[in-house]
C-alpha cells in the first residue's frame, strides 16, 4: 500500500515537473518568438504572412506585397468598381472577356505564376481559378470560351500551349488540361471557339495551321516563304494577315482565302491594322515619321484620315451594327519612329480613350485625361460592348474600362 | 550558194526595217499596268509624218479624241480580269492611213521582303536588314483571267532582279520567292520581279529597295520571376537597387539565329574593367549592387565572329542605390 501510495506522489511529481517546463518552455519560445518579429519589424519585414484568405490566393498576394506594387485598395462589395480600375497589378500575360455568360467575367493569366483569375467587372470580385503553377507566361490569348493559348520561353525558344480550363465540382480550384505544340514560331485562339492558329516554322517559310484546341483536326490554310506575318482571326472565321511593320518601311495586308491572298492594303509606310469581324471595315495605322490613324468603312470606299493620332493596336471595335471604335490615344507621341521605338519598350506613351464614329470620321473624348499614365495595348471589349480591357504596355497590368458612366 | 546566203543576209534588215516602218508604234506609260490605273499612250512612225497625220484613238471600239498630230492620249485601265483595247488610227497628208492596236490586260504584283536577322522574343516589328544578313523576298502575284480566275503562282514566270542584274538560279516558273544576301554596310539592294504569263499577255513588276540598317544593342532585365522584360528597355542612365539583377542584351537586327549566338563576340566592361562573359549566355550579365553606392558605368562591345564589318556597341550608367530594396526597384517606376 505504501509502495503504491509512493508510485502515485512521485508519478504526480512527474507530472507537476513536466507541465512546469512545458510552461517554462512555452513562455521561453514565446518570448523569443516576440523579440523576432520585433527585429523583423525594425528590418522592415513587418508585414504579415499573406493568409489563403482571399479568393487571389497567397502567391499573388506575395507577388503584390514583396516586390512593391502599388497594391488597390479592395473595391466595396456594395459598390460598383470605378470607371476605369485596375485589375492586377502585377504584369499578365494576357486577358479575355467570357462569351455568353450572365455576369460580365473577365479572365486573366498572371504572368509569373500562370494562375487563372476571373473577375467579376460589375462587383469587381476577382477569383483565382487554378493552382497549377506555370512559370513565366508572356503572353495569353484568350477565347471566348475562357481558355486562353499562352506562350513561354525555354531560352528564346518559344514553347506554345493551349489550355482547356475544367471548374472544379468540388468548389476548389478547377484545373487545366495542357497541349504543347512543337516547332511553333505563334499561337493564338479563335475568339469564340476552342480552336488554335499555330505559326509553324518548316525552315523555308510557315504554315497557318488551325486546328481544335488539342491540335486535332489540323488544316493547313496558308504558306508562305516569309516568316513574320501579323494574324488576325476574327469571330467570323476571317483571317487577315499583315506584314510586321517597321517605321518608314512600306507594307500590305491581305485577306487569306482558300490558301491564296487577296489584297486588303498596300505599300502604307509602317502599315499596322485592325480588320473588323462580318464586315470590311478597317483601322489602318500608318508611321512615316509621323503617327496617323484612317478608317476604310468598305471595300469599296476610301481612306478617311482620322482627327487622332495613335496606331490600330491601341483600338478596338465595339460590336453591333454601327461602325464604332474605341481607341487609346497618345497625349503626345515625340519618336520619329514610334512603331520601332514603341515595340522595343524604348519609349512608352500616356493613353486617353477616344470613341471613333466612322460614319462621319469623327472622334470624341471618352474619358478625360486621369492620373493613370495608361501605354495600352491588347485592348478587348465584351460582348455586349460595355467593357473594355487593357494591359498596361509599361508594367503589363491589367484594367479595366466601364465605357458608359 | 555563198551568194545566196549573203544576199539573204543583207536583205534580211531591210525587210525587217521596211516592216517596221510600215507600222505604227504605241509606246506605253506605265510599262506594266495595274488595275484602274492611268496610262499614257503615245504613237511614233517611221514612214509618216505624225506631226501632220490626223491621228484618231479608240478604247474598246470607242473614240477617245481625235486631232491632227495627236500623238499622246490617257486611258485608264480596267479591273483585273478585264481587257483593254487601245487603237490608233493615222491619216497621212497623202491621204495613207496607218492602224496599230495594243491589248492591256492589267495585272499585279506585290513584293514582300524580310531580313534573317535577330531579333528578341516577341518582337512585332520587322526584322531589317543589316550587312551579312540574308534577304527572303515573297512575290504575291494576281494575274487575273478573263474568267475571273487567278492565275495559280505554279503557272506564273518569276524573273528576279538585284540592282538590275538578273538572278537566273532564283528564277522561273513557279519561283514566287528567293532568298539573297543582305546589302552591304550602309548600302542598298533594289530587288525587282516581273511575273508574267507564259505568252506574256499579262505581266506586272515591282521592286523594292531593302537598306542595309546597323545592328545595335538594347538592354533589358531578366526578372526572377516575371522573365525577361522585353517591354521595357534600360535607359542609358537608370537606378538600380535590387541587390543583385541580371541583364539581357538583345544584339537587334544581328546576322544571328539568337542572343547566344556562337559567331556573336560579346566584350562586358562594369567600369572600364573587362567581365569574362558566361560562355553559357554570353549575352547575360549579372550585376550585384549590395554594399555599392555611386555610379556604374558599363559598357558592351558587340562583334561578330564572320562579318568582320559588323560592331555594335552600348553604354549604361547605372546608379547604385544600395539598401533600398526591392521596393524601390526602378524598373515598375512611373511612366514617363
Amino acid at each position: 500500500m505504501n509502495i503504491d501510495k509512493a508510485v502515485r506522489t512521485a508519478t504526480i511529481t512527474l507530472l507537476v515537473i513536466l507541465v512546469a517546463g512545458l510552461g517554462g518552455w512555452y513562455w521561453y519560445l514565446r518570448s523569443q518568438g516576440a523579440s523576432l518579429d520585433g527585429q523583423s519589424a525594425a528590418r522592415g519585414l513587418g508585414d504579415p504572412t499573406p493568409s489563403f484568405a482571399n479568393g487571389a490566393g497567397s502567391t499573388f498576394e506575395n507577388i503584390v506585397q514583396g516586390l512593391g506594387f502599388q497594391k488597390d485598395a479592395p473595391i466595396p462589395e456594395t459598390k460598383k468598381p470605378p470607371r476605369l480600375w485596375r485589375v492586377l497589378a502585377t504584369p499578365g500575360a494576357g486577358h479575355g472577356f467570357i462569351s455568353g455568360a450572365t455576369s460580365t467575367r473577365l479572365r486573366f493569366i498572371e504572368r509569373s505564376t500562370g494562375y487563372l483569375f476571373e473577375t467579376d467587372v460589375e462587383s469587381g470580385v476577382t477569383t483565382r481559378l487554378t493552382s497549377a503553377l506555370m512559370a513565366q507566361v508572356y503572353e495569353a490569348h484568350f477565347s471566348g470560351t475562357g481558355s486562353p493559348t499562352i506562350e513561354r520561353l525555354d531560352g528564346e525558344q518559344l514553347i506554345a500551349s493551349s489550355l482547356l480550363y475544367r471548374a472544379s465540382t468540388t468548389g476548389a480550384f478547377g484545373d487545366v488540361a495542357e497541349h504543347s505544340f512543337s516547332a511553333v514560331r505563334a499561337i493564338t485562339s479563335h475568339p469564340i471557339k476552342n480552336e488554335v492558329l499555330t505559326t509553324v516554322d518548316d525552315g523555308s517559310g510557315i504554315a497557318l495551321i488551325r486546328s481544335l484546341w488539342d491540335g486535332t483536326k489540323p488544316t493547313r490554310i496558308f504558306t508562305s516563304a516569309l516568316k513574320d506575318w501579323r494574324v488576325h482571326w476574327l469571330s467570323d472565321d476571317a483571317l487577315i494577315v499583315s506584314e510586321a511593320a517597321a517605321s518608314g518601311i512600306p507594307g500590305s495586308a491581305y485577306r487569306v482565302s482558300g490558301g491564296g491572298l487577296t489584297s486588303i492594303v498596300r505599300n502604307i509606310p509602317g502599315l499596322t491594322i485592325l480588320p473588323r469581324a462580318n464586315s470590311a471595315a478597317i483601322l489602318i495605322g500608318a508611321d512615316d515619321g509621323t503617327v496617323s490613324i484612317g478608317v476604310r468603312g468598305s471595300a469599296a470606299s476610301s481612306t478617311v484620315v482620322l482627327p487622332i493620332r495613335t496606331v490600330p493596336e491601341k483600338c478596338v471595335w465595339a460590336p453591333g451594327k454601327d461602325l464604332v471604335a474605341y481607341c487609346a490615344v497618345p497625349q503626345r507621341i515625340t519618336s520619329q519612329q514610334f512603331l520601332n521605338d514603341w515595340y522595343r519598350g524604348n519609349i512608352h506613351t500616356t493613353d486617353t480613350w477616344w470613341k471613333v464614329i466612322v460614319g462621319n470620321a469623327t472622334a470624341e473624348q471618352l474619358l478625360p485625361p486621369g492620373d493613370d499614365q495608361l501605354d495600352v495595348e491588347k485592348p478587348v471589349i465584351n460582348d455586349a460592348g460595355e467593357y473594355i480591357s487593357f494591359r498596361n504596355a509599361y508594367d503589363k497590368s491589367v484594367w479595366v474600362l466601364r465605357i458608359t458612366e | 550558194m555563198i551568194r545566196f546566203i549573203i544576199s539573204i543576209l543583207l536583205l534580211f534588215p531591210a525587210t525587217s526595217f521596211a516592216q517596221l516602218a510600215d507600222r505604227l508604234t504605241i509606246e506605253m506609260q506605265p510599262a506594266f499596268p495595274q488595275s484602274n490605273t492611268p496610262l499614257s499612250f503615245t504613237v511614233r512612225s517611221y514612214s509618216m509624218d505624225l506631226s501632220r497625220a490626223t491621228i484618231t484613238w479608240y478604247v474598246n471600239g470607242t473614240r477617245l479624241t481625235e486631232g491632227e498630230g495627236e500623238t499622246k492620249a490617257l486611258a485608264t485601265t480596267g479591273a483585273l480580269g478585264t481587257k483593254t483595247t487601245i487603237t490608233v488610227e493615222a491619216t497621212g497628208e497623202n491621204g495613207e492611213s496607218l492602224t496599230e492596236t495594243r491589248v492591256i490586260r492589267p495585272a499585279e504584283v506585290d513584293l514582300l521582303w524580310e531580313a534573317d536577322s535577330y531579333v528578341p522574343p516577341f518582337y512585332r516589328g520587322k526584322r531589317l536588314a543589316s550587312s551579312g544578313s540574308p534577304v527572303r523576298v515573297e512575290a504575291i502575284p494576281r494575274l487575273v483571267r478573263e474568267n475571273g480566275a487567278l492565275m495559280p503562282t505554279s503557272d506564273i514566270i518569276f524573273t528576279w532582279r538585284k540592282n538590275d542584274a538578273i538572278v537566273a538560279s532564283a528564277s522561273g516558273r513557279g519561283k514566287s520567292s528567293a532568298t539573297f544576301q543582305g546589302p552591304e554596310l550602309f548600302g542598298a539592294d533594289t530587288i525587282t520581279v516581273e511575273a508574267a504569263t507564259r505568252d506574256d499577255t499579262m505581266i506586272a513588276a515591282a521592286s523594292v529597295l531593302v537598306r542595309s540598317t546597323e545592328p545595335f544593342v538594347t538592354l533589358y532585365q531578366n526578372h526572377p520571376l516575371f522573365g525577361t522584360l522585353y517591354h521595357r528597355s534600360i535607359p542609358a542612365e537608370f537606378n538600380f537597387s535590387d541587390s543583385e539583377s541580371t541583364f539581357v542584351a538583345s544584339p537587334f537586327f544581328a546576322s544571328a539565329r539568337s542572343a547566344d549566338d556562337p559567331r556573336l563576340r560579346y566584350a562586358w566592361r562594369v567600369n572600364r574593367t573587362l567581365i569574362a562573359a558566361d560562355p553559357e549566355s554570353p549575352s547575360r550579365i549579372t550585376l550585384g549592387a549590395e554594399g555599392s553606392d555611386g555610379v556604374a558605368r558599363v559598357e558592351l562591345s558587340l562583334t561578330h565572329a564572320t562579318d568582320y564589318l559588323m560592331e555594335a556597341t552600348g553604354l549604361w550608367r547605372i546608379v547604385l542605390n544600395d539598401g533600398l530594396g526591392a521596393v524601390g526597384n526602378d524598373i515598375f517606376g512611373p511612366a514617363q
